[in-house]
């Protein structure tokens, strides 16, 4: 009888207690997509930063059974000041009845201005890793201009400018000159970790967007000094192997000829013997085929086919070299992981070189790169012409 | 021992209160005006007086018309009686010859006091009296209206024996019997009721069940004591471990096969006259989900209904608790496009995702109830038409939302989809409870919803067998049947769990006479 | 009434091969790779936590031993013949008290846990107590039915760890890894303690081994049954290495949680993968904290032989809870379970030495 009793006396606690968490779904305030602007009266002391929410409205996404959703929009965005994110968001449960929930957050998107105050950025990503609500996939992306505006968007295809913008970024396999989104969680290994990393660039126009280079921080302030374009991204993605597919655009005999890559590895040794003339040695091989052409020859003869891949290998070497200079030259910075391996292979030699390596002495604006590119066209696709010219 | 305390007790206080002797007498007259007294004369009694052997012996046959076959009577008994000549003229020598050669009854024997007669007689045997004898010949007649054996409505299989346990005793043990054609075979009887004095057979087979165990269950059948038992779940509640648990302990069946199998499990059957549902100790979890049909498909077949069948028992006890839990306290788990559809249509929806699955499963449970009180073709229009109209209706007044009514009609459909009754009420009740601890703290409700089941299932017990076996204790032997069911051909043993004299279920080469 | 040879209070070796590993894997690897990557550098921690391992394998199989050398023998009794009566009284009062704390510290943790994943607004106390309550429920049952609930949980926890751990598979980067051994020694020695600690829960041993029918197998099984944790423990900190590296995961709280949170289940059913992770873990703390708890009762219920099991729960119940309730922040309770988890080592080492050197030297017979 007595565990009837203890029964009992479980059953009757949990009676007494209450449902102190219980908030039902529909009074949430789902939070898609989160972007920070440098509020309009910043100033160097004081800084205040404008967070602007992008709510869910469910009715408005169409659901079956609604016939009155009507025209309503789908999405809400919030702006509000404030000098901390977390005070912002809380400042906006006044404002909203349902009080902001971020478990489906997707999307934070950081104007250029903010990113390129030294400390700021990292200061406003603490709370995405903090609080327990964040995920650690939520992308991050940065903007040309202001961030908000990028939200503001109303694309065709998707009644949603957060899911649009996601579905985009996940094009990196078809593009070569896109990253691969950046995730929370990657974030927060640069920020603890002193290595430089890049962000996605976008830019707003006419209810579409556009993905634009990326930003280049410095591991150290972790704020924006640089930005790369498109190309120097392919170059980029073609030293550091993290290729997912894309194509490179080259001219043969004047006329222009695409080779999509479907495979591509990179293979980086690196000598530091001498720590001030390191050598870095870059073997880059891709597999791919010809995506379209603008030539007439046939592609079936061998020696066409290796003088193609010879040009491949040109374009994709000026590529990396491109980006190297831009790296070594313009911004000073080692952004491709070279410091990394360093620190994994030689890391005796690393712990001596790391506080002059892309700063101080700047040993790896000393370094020397060489890169070698070896592409391999498997296929033409399914046919070898679809015009002859010259049998007219 | 009770109930032959009891019989002596209330011996006494007959013989007390209409004063007058239990013996037989030598009086034929007498004697039948003593039957008529006890039973103050029913006006379904026959008391049949003839003299036999012309006319120089009075006899008299007695017997409750309806219960027995009259026309056995009349061929085994009176026409025998009738046509005998030659007959001695002792009345003990006579008696004897008619005992031993006059009549044809296959069951006979001797009754020596007025109790043994009314008991024969109210269990459809005819009694044989010959004046100046103190004896009484007992016959078994038993006859009257049988229901025919057909197949079970409440356990049908597709493929599978037609036939089913029928109110009969007799032709039970007769179906049992035609399965398992083993010498070890046993029947033991015992009688149930003060008032009703009903059969009760305990079936095992001798040699494969654990002794103990057999003990155990006739230790447990021997302290019955009541009125009546007018189904098997009188013997089944008072036999049954915990009264408290939502689990049933006992397996029930109507399905010949399906006892017959367990008893060669080393189980053990318990049959009640007058019920076509047999008893099946001790259950377990595992035993519960299984269906007599797993064993008649080819295993892959067998064991994919198996593992579906383990996702019904998880949906028709978790669903409606996790709908709350994940609606009310963790929706970052819903992906986020199904979240926002959620919230879109409970936009509107006064009551809390707990309220709304009360209201939910609680017309789900009616129409159920109701559905079974119909005759069959109603019952099944106010299924389907009670299920849409209301669900519908439902959705469009906004009371709840479309997601809760699939919830709960999926909850329904799973539970209907366990092979036992019995199972799937324990299981709505522990699925109201799980329900209630969702509504108060989520999913952690729900996981300490779960440890306390489980806390339960090991700490109860089954006719000595722990309920959770052969899960925990692990008998690694036994999951081959458990929620596998491994080809025929590989399983070897009787399962270890229920500790058999006779572990081997097959060994080539030697054929002992227990081989099956 | 009679009953069937398992259905009593025997547990048989197998048992303990499950209980083992049930009652030693429960918050400690929640937190255990941040403290182990916070002392060594890269992945080096795997050195420590195999070192600690092997030295604790080894530990369990001594004691295993040692205490089934005593059949059938509460460790009372044993200790009295080797100890004297009433040093065996204070050791045995001992391990109760170092249970206790286990309990409390695991309620506490769970709550706190609890209330980070799962809730926001619910107060620890309420999530403490009704965790507490169910824990007394299943301390309160038969003991054998504990060790069933370990076979029943343990597969489960297994699962729902190396379902993570598989789901991560893609976030790996091999070259988190790199460089090896790049760990000052003295670093070793510090992580070695932190991840010697983490395997407590070999107690069990002293007091449960007396429930064993036979008791021959055990120390294999115990040993054997140690080595779960023990690879467990060492593939969740490599997993978490080499899918945040170092950095972030020794500034994780929770840095198996979080490997968790990283998961994204194929077909998109649910999200939020930790949740369900720790929900199912709860079963792991559970397991633990019910040994645990149970240790206590057996010890002070050897110690009081009169006085109903029941009652000692009810009594122990309010103080684990107080004790658990105590600690202020985070911060001291982690203090707590450092303190703790070193005075359990050192009294289970002790007591090891304590009664092996006596029992040689004073010549008690062992019913082997």
């Amino acid at each position: 009888m007595n565990k009837v009793c203890l029964f009992l006396l479980c059953c009757m606690s949990l009676l007494l207690t209450g449902c102190w968490d219980e908030i039902n779904i529909e009074e949430r305030g789902f939070v898609v997509g989160i972007s920070l602007d440098l509020a309009e009266e910043h100033t160097e002391d004081n800084p205040m930063i404008t967070v602007t929410n992008q709510f869910v409205i469910p009715g408005g996404l169409g659901a079956p059974n609604e016939d009155s959703s009507g025209d309503q929009k789908p999405f809400n965005n919030l702006s509000i000041d404030g000098e901390s994110v977390f005070e912002a968001i809380r400042k906006m449960s006044t404002m909203k009845g349902n009080a902001p929930f971020f478990e489906h957050l997707q999307l934070i998107v950081v104007s250029e201005e903010l990113a390129r105050e030294q400390k700021l950025f990292a200061r406003t990503m603490d709370l995405f890793l903090r609080d327990q609500e964040m995920r650690r996939s939520v992308r991050i992306l940065i903007s040309e201009n202001k961030a908000m505006d990028i939200l503001d968007i109303e694309p065709d295809s998707e009644p949603l400018p957060v899911m649009y913008i996601n579905n985009a970024s996940e094009n990196n396999d078809k593009v070569a000159g896109l990253l691969e989104p950046l995730r929370t969680g990657d974030l927060h290994e640069y920020l603890l970790e002193k290595n430089n990393y890049l962000i996605p660039r976008i830019f707003a126009l006419d209810n579409e967007i556009q993905f634009n280079g990326a930003g280049v921080f410095n591991g150290r302030t972790n704020h924006l000094v640089g930005v790369i374009n498109d190309e120097e991204i392919v170059g980029l993605n073609l030293i550091t192997g993290d290729l997912k597919g894309g194509f490179i655009k080259f001219e043969i005999n004047d006329q222009l000829m695409i080779y999509e890559i479907r495979k591509a590895k990179s293979n980086i040794k690196i000598n530091a013997d001498d720590t001030n003339n390191i050598h870095i040695d870059i073997v880059i091989s891709t597999e791919g085929n010809i995506g379209e052409m603008y030539g007439e020859r046939t592609l079936l003869e061998k020696d066409y086919l290796e003088e193609i891949e010879t040009q491949i290998n040109g374009k994709m070497e000026s590529l990396a070299y491109d980006v190297i200079q831009k790296g070594k030259e313009e911004l000073e910075m080692d952004f491709f992981g070279f410091g990394e391996m360093l620190q994994q292979r030689h890391y005796k030699k690393w712990e001596k070189i790391k506080d002059n390596w892309d700063e101080g002495e700047n040993i790896f604006k000393n370094t020397t790169v060489k890169v070698k590119a070896d592409a391999i066209v498997r296929t033409t696709g399914a046919t070898d012409k679809v015009k002859d010219w010259e049998s007219e | 021992m009770a109930r032959s305390f009891y019989r002596k007790n209330n011996k006494q206080k007959k013989s007390e209160e209409e004063n007058f002797s239990l013996e037989i007498g030598t009086n034929l007259v007498e004697n039948l005006n003593k039957i008529n007294k006890m039973l103050e004369e029913p006006n379904d009694l026959v008391i049949r007086k003839f003299t036999i052997d012309s006319a120089s012996h009075r006899t008299a046959i007695v017997y409750i018309d309806g219960l027995v076959d009259s026309n056995y009577i009349h061929d085994h008994i009176m026409k025998n009686l009738k046509q005998a000549t030659e007959l001695p003229d002792d009345k003990h020598q006579l008696f004897d010859v008619i005992h031993w050669e006059v009549i044809t009854v296959t069951d006979i024997e001797l009754g020596q006091s007025l109790e043994d007669v009314c008991n024969a007689i109210l269990s459809g045997k005819t009694v044989f009296y010959l004046d100046g004898m103190d004896q009484v010949l007992i016959m078994d007649t038993k006859g009257g209206e049988n229901r025919s054996i057909e197949e079970p409505a409440s356990e049908s299989l597709i493929r599978g024996p037609r036939d089913g346990f029928i109110e009969n005793l007799r032709t039970n043990t007769v179906l049992i019997r035609r399965h398992i054609a083993d010498p070890n075979l046993r029947f033991k009887n015992y009688e149930v009721g003060r008032r009703s004095k009903k059969d009760l057979v305990v079936a095992y087979v001798a040699g494969i069940a654990n002794p103990d165990m057999v003990e155990e269950v006739k230790r447990r059948l021997e302290t019955i004591d009541i009125d009546d038992a007018p189904e098997s779940g009188y013997i089944e509640q008072w036999i049954e471990d915990s009264f408290l648990s939502p689990f049933p302990q006992v397996l029930n069946t109507e399905r010949p096969d399906k006892a017959a199998e367990a008893m060669l499990q080393g189980k053990v059957v318990i049959m009640l006259d007058r019920t076509p549902f047999v008893l099946i100790v001790p259950a377990t979890f595992g035993s519960s989900l299984h269906s007599p049909e797993d064993y008649y498909w080819r295993w892959s077949l067998a064991t994919l209904i198996r593992i579906l069948r383990y996702l019904a028992a998880f949906i028709s006890v978790f669903l409606p608790a996790l709908y709350i839990a994940l609606v009310s306290y963790h929706q970052g788990l819903i992906p986020s496009d199904l979240a926002f559809s959620i919230a879109a249509t409970r936009d509107g929806v006064p009551f809390p995702p707990f309220i709304e699955a009360l209201i939910m499963t609680a017309t789900m449970e009616l129409l159920r109830e109701a559905g079974l009180r119909l005759p069959t073709p109603i019952g099944q229009t106010i299924g389907i038409v009670g299920g849409l109209v209301i669900g519908d209706a439902a959705v469009s007044a906004g009371i709840v939302s479309p997601i809760m009514v699939i919830v709960v009609a999926l909850n329904a459909i799973a539970s209907f989809a366990l092979p036992s009754y019995g199972i799937a009420i324990s299981f709505r009740i522990l699925q109201f409870g799980l329900m209630f601890a969702a509504a108060v703290f989520g999913l952690y409700g729900i996981i300490l919803g779960y440890i306390m089941i489980n806390i339960h299932i090991v700490n109860l017990t089954s006719f000595g067998v722990p309920y959770s076996s052969p899960f925990a204790p692990n008998f690694l032997n036994d999951w081959k049947d458990l929620v596998l069911r491994v080809p025929i051909t590989m399983k070897k043993k009787r399962p270890d769990y229920m500790q058999t004299n006779d572990q081997k279920l097959m060994d080539k080469g030697d054929s002992s006479s227990e081989k099956v | 009434m009679k009953r069937f040879k398992y259905a009593d209070e025997r547990i048989s070796e197998k048992d303990i091969l499950v209980a083992i590993p049930s009652s030693v894997i429960g918050v400690g690897i929640l937190s255990l790779p941040r403290e182990v990557a916070s002392v060594t550098k890269f992945a080096d921690g795997w050195v420590p936590l195999l070192i600690g391992g092997c030295i604790v394998i080894f530990m369990t199989w001594a004691i295993a031993k040692f205490a089934s050398g005593f059949r059938h023998q509460t460790f009372l009794t044993y200790a009295s013949k080797i100890v004297t009566k009433p040093v065996a009284i204070v050791l045995t009062i001992l391990f109760a008290a170092s249970s206790i704390v286990i309990t409390a510290y695991q309620v506490r943790k769970i709550s706190n846990i609890a209330q980070q994943y799962l809730f926001d607004q619910t107060p620890i106390e309420i999530v403490a107590l009704t965790f507490l309550l169910v824990v007394v429920y299943a301390v309160s049952g038969s003991r054998a039915g504990l060790f069933r609930i370990n076979i029943m949980f343990l597969p489960i926890i297994l699962l729902i760890a190396f379902s993570v751990i598989i789901f991560n598979l893609g976030w790996f980067e091999i070259k988190k890894l790199m460089p090896v051994f790049q760990t000052p020694p003295t670093d070793y020695v510090k992580a070695l303690n932190t991840s010697t600690i983490s395997y407590l829960g070999f107690s069990i041993l002293w007091f449960h081994l007396a429930l064993v029918g036979q008791p021959k197998k055990a120390p294999k099984m115990a040993a054997l049954g140690m080595c779960i944790p023990v690879g467990l423990y060492i593939i969740i900190f490599l997993v978490c290495i080499a899918v945040f590296g170092n950095a972030v995961t020794s500034n994780l709280l929770y840095p198996t949680i979080e490997l968790a949170k990283v998961v994204e289940i194929p077909g998109g059913f649910f999200e939020r993968f930790e949740s369900i992770f720790f929900v199912i873990w709860i079963m792991a703390i559970f397991n633990t904290t019910t040994m645990a708890m149970d240790i206590s009762v057996i010890a002070l219920n050897s110690i009081f032989k009169n006085t109903m099991k029941l009652k000692i729960i009810f009594m122990l119940a309010p103080v684990v809870y107080l004790i658990g309730m105590l600690p202020q922040d985070i911060v001291t309770v982690d203090l707590l379970g450092a303190i703790m988890g070193n005075t359990i080592v050192i009294l289970n080492i002790f007591v090891l030495l304590l009664l092996t050197v006596i029992a040689k030297i004073r010549g008690v017979k062992r019913n082997e």
